[in-house]
């Protein structure tokens, strides 16, 4: 069945692979530096392996968003497929190019409609966002409620996270307070939030053990929540049942995924770290 | 009652308090060692002999330029100095006794029998509000007898040289009998420090209202022993005119036979500056300043059994204390600051020493650091003078030690801006505490949050014995590896290595996860590598952190999480 309308994300959004079948979800690799090597994040690195190099590798990976000319062609393909309508939902403006990389493609393309939203999300927090659209899509909802529900939804979405360590988001420099922090002498793991296109410090522990009570917390003081995964870039098992367990105490009524975060979101965050996505409940 | 020197004083005015003050200062200096050598732990800690004759000396300076008559305003301006030059608990203790004097002196223009008695029941009863759980066999009790004295003698007599005589006498007593008052003291064989040295500023006082000197060391000699003999003038001149040819600060005492006394003074003095060789033929003590420590111990050795051998890196000791005096507007500030792009909401005054230690604060949010800890406690003024640094107005103070947490409370009440101290009691504690800070709370949130964080970790030190001593069932001689696990002394080892592993074993690491260990300014990087590697193979399941602290006198600090 064809549909009119198509949804087009990034490889920042960490969206299951199920759900990207079930809604035909297109996803626009970014590109990833790693050893001298360049990969297309397209689903092919397998996480723990990726994970592994990540501590292991001297020179710490790179990435880079795909040009317009590529966006235009994402565009062209789903035109090709019948679309008339495109939403791309790209990662947060504040820390990525891909959003005006999808801006000035549409200006170059007229195949079909094309309506970009700066989700100013990262990972599943994005990810989210995807899925929403595309299940409004299929459920028949006209364009115009899907991005009005979008740009509602993009205000209740957060990231939380524990980073093993603030290094490899310092590196990145996508986030200032980072970027200019003093390297730290003691194993220090910074607890952060992610809110639209903003990367906060919460706090600082010293134990993946307090990693989780901080989240934990964190977590039950934003409920109710319609949406929560889980998300990690290699802890270890225990740890992770611990979290699940715990979160899960808090949203009995929801399914709360565990997802390995992609290479793109990891390498700004680096490996061992703990964290969430999850959408609030809309207030009626 | 009669006054056996003849003469009657009946009133004393500004002028004549302050000579009396000077003196005051100058006996308990001589007496600073003695007071120092009276520490419950055999641990370079607290030093309370140094932190009362720095406190005196503050208040000493405030009034040493005024020419002042009335009784009254001269000692509030001394309760003033003593307030801002507060070290230690002990410094600020004293500092409430002056406090409380001025009070009681009521602004009379001279002071008689009748206002000295009114005067120090006021300053023991401020002494006791300056203590938030006051406990007996502590300067505290001395300080209440001495008001008990001063009462009774006053409804006896006018002449003041009676009263002050009486004042040491019962002073004497009153800190003899501090061991049976303070099991803690008794356990460890000595009597209060603070007492101590209260009595000793006493005895200042009333030397020179006798006309006796005060700065000679020959009059203490006659009525003391050895301690005397370590010449604590020489250290406080020491620390003014530092030589830097001759860094390390030796003591040892001799013991033999027909020890030839002027051949050693001879070798000793050649050796360095500040050289002081006295005794007999039995027993001969040694105070030398040199650049190797290790001359003058072996030539002691050739003439007796050396013992009692305490070397010190003067440098430490000579940047806390040129730091006091730059302090005092006579240089750059010691403190270490660190410009902010944009004033924090809440800066934070760290107190510690060593320059990992500070790196390690500074890194992790420490708007100021404050030099000192657990010896060189810093002084109220230091720490006020830190807060005043910060850019903002909200202000929270890490004193990281027990020593050092009074002088943190007076600075955060005198001060204009809004300060709160978190009663951090260690490193570890302090920086478990600052990890909490929370920019976006008030800063009584914080503080709650903060000393709940600094709760969860467990501190554990290692350092070397000052004395021999016999506590919690342990036999420590002098010089061994001692362990203190949440300031409780606990392990006797051999040596440093041997203390830090019986203190894990003693720890309960099941409920934790990550060791650091600071390691302090006479390890080297490589000694501590090997500690840290023979560590990791005891526990596998632990996680090590090794951190160069470059703390002074504790070889390694351990936070256990």
């Amino acid at each position: 069945m064809v549909q009119r309308i198509r949804v087009l994300t990034d490889s920042v959004a960490d969206v299951p692979r199920d759900l990207l079948q079930r809604y035909q979800i297109r996803v626009l690799p970014v590109y990833l530096m790693l050893d001298g090597q360049t990969y297309l994040d397209d689903g092919g690195l397998e996480p723990d392996w990726f994970y592994q190099e990540l501590a292991r590798v001297q020179v710490p990976p790179t990435t880079a968003a795909p040009s317009p000319k590529e966006y235009v062609g994402a565009y062209e393909a789903l035109a090709a497929e019948g679309a008339e309508e495109i939403i791309v939902l790209c990662a947060a403006s504040t820390v990525s190019s891909l959003y005006d990389h999808a801006v000035l493609a549409s200006q170059e393309f007229d195949g079909a409609r094309v309506h970009v939203v700066d989700t100013l999300q990262v990972t599943m927090g994005m990810g989210w966002m995807v899925v929403e659209a595309a299940h409004l899509v299929a459920a028949g909802r006209p364009i115009a409620e899907v991005l009005s529900s979008l740009h509602a939804m993009r205000a209740r979405t957060r990231v939380y996270g524990v980073l093993d360590s603030v290094d490899y988001l310092r590196r990145s420099g996508r986030v200032g307070w980072a970027a200019s922090s003093v390297a730290d002498l003691l194993q220090i793991r910074p607890v952060i939030a992610f809110e639209q296109g903003e990367a906060k410090l919460q706090g600082r522990v010293r134990l993946s053990r307090r990693g989780v009570r901080a989240l934990v917390k964190l977590v039950g003081a934003v409920q109710p929540v319609s949406h929560v995964a889980i998300l990690h870039s290699g802890v270890d098992d225990q740890l992770l049942d611990e979290f699940q367990t715990a979160i899960g105490a808090l949203v009995p009524d929801l399914e709360t995924p565990i997802i390995s975060v992609g290479g793109i979101f990891a390498t700004h965050v680096g490996p061992r770290c703990l964290g969430v996505a999850l959408v609030r409940t809309a207030s009626i | 009652m009669g006054n056996p020197d003849g003469d009657v004083v009946r009133a004393l005015d500004g002028h004549r308090f302050k000579t009396m003050i000077s003196a005051a200062l100058a006996w308990l200096r001589q007496y600073q060692e003695e007071v120092n050598a009276l520490n419950v732990f055999p641990v370079p800690d607290g030093d309370t002999g140094t932190n009362m004759t720095l406190t005196m000396n503050s208040a000493w300076e405030e009034i040493a330029p005024l020419d002042e008559s009335h009784m009254g305003r001269l000692t509030l301006k001394l309760a003033h100095g003593a307030l801002m030059g507060a070290r230690g608990n002990s410094g600020v203790i004293l500092s409430q006794i002056w406090r409380g004097l001025a009070h009681g002196v009521d602004g009379d223009a001279t002071l008689t029998a009748d206002t000295l008695a009114r005067a120090m029941r006021a300053a023991s009863d401020t002494a006791y509000k300056g203590v938030v759980k006051p406990v007996e066999g502590t300067i505290l009790t001395v300080v209440r007898e001495l008001a008990d004295e001063a009462e009774d003698v006053a409804a006896e007599t006018d002449d003041l040289i009676v009263v002050f005589d009486r004042l040491v006498r019962r002073g004497k007593l009153s800190v003899a009998r501090t061991p049976s008052l303070l099991p803690v003291l008794r356990q460890a064989g000595v009597v209060d420090s603070g007492g101590q040295g209260l009595y000793r500023i006493f005895e200042g006082m009333l030397r020179d209202l006798r006309g006796l000197s005060t700065t000679s060391s020959d009059e203490a000699a006659q009525s003391d022993r050895t301690e005397r003999d370590l010449g604590m003038d020489a250290e406080t001149h020491d620390a003014l005119e530092f030589d830097s040819r001759y860094p390390y600060d030796v003591q040892f005492m001799i013991v033999g036979q027909d020890l030839d006394v002027e051949r050693l003074r001879d070798g000793i003095t050649n050796m360095g500056d500040s050289a002081l060789t006295v005794g007999d033929e039995s027993a001969v003590k040694v105070h030398v300043h040199v650049a190797d420590p290790g001359k003058p111990i072996s030539l002691g050795a050739e003439f007796g059994s050396v013992s009692d051998v305490v070397v010190e890196d003067m440098r430490v000791q000579y940047e806390a204390y040129s730091a006091s005096r730059r302090q005092a507007g006579q240089g750059p500030s010691p403190v270490h600051l660190l410009v902010p792009e944009e004033a924090p909401a809440i800066s934070v005054v760290v107190v510690c020493s060593g320059e990992g230690l500070s790196n390690v604060f500074r890194s992790l949010g420490a708007t100021v650091i404050v030099e000192g800890g657990q010896t060189m406690n810093p002084s109220t003024a230091q720490i006020l003078d830190a807060v005043g640094q910060t850019a903002s107005d909200q202000v929270l103070i890490l004193p990281n030690n027990k020593n050092v947490l009074m002088a943190s409370e007076q600075a955060a009440e005198v001060s204009e801006k809004h300060v709160v101290v978190v009663p951090t009691r260690s490193i570890p504690q302090g920086v478990s505490a600052l990890l909490a800070l929370d920019q976006g709370s008030s800063l009584e949130d914080n503080a709650v949050a903060m000393i709940e964080s600094a709760q969860e970790v467990l501190t554990a030190e290692v350092t070397w014995a000052t004395r021999n001593v016999q506590i919690n069932g342990l036999r420590v001689r002098e010089g061994d590896a001692i362990g203190l696990l949440e300031d409780e002394l606990i392990v006797d080892a051999q040596s440093l290595d041997e203390a830090v592993h019986w203190l894990l074993a003693e720890s309960d690491l099941d409920s934790h996860e990550l060791i650091t260990l600071y390691y302090g300014d006479s390890i080297s990087e490589a000694e501590a590598q090997e500690l840290l590697e023979a560590l990791t193979e005891a526990y596998p399941e632990l996680e090590f952190e090794l951190v160069a602290g470059g703390q002074p006198h504790y070889p390694y600090i351990i936070s256990i999480e």
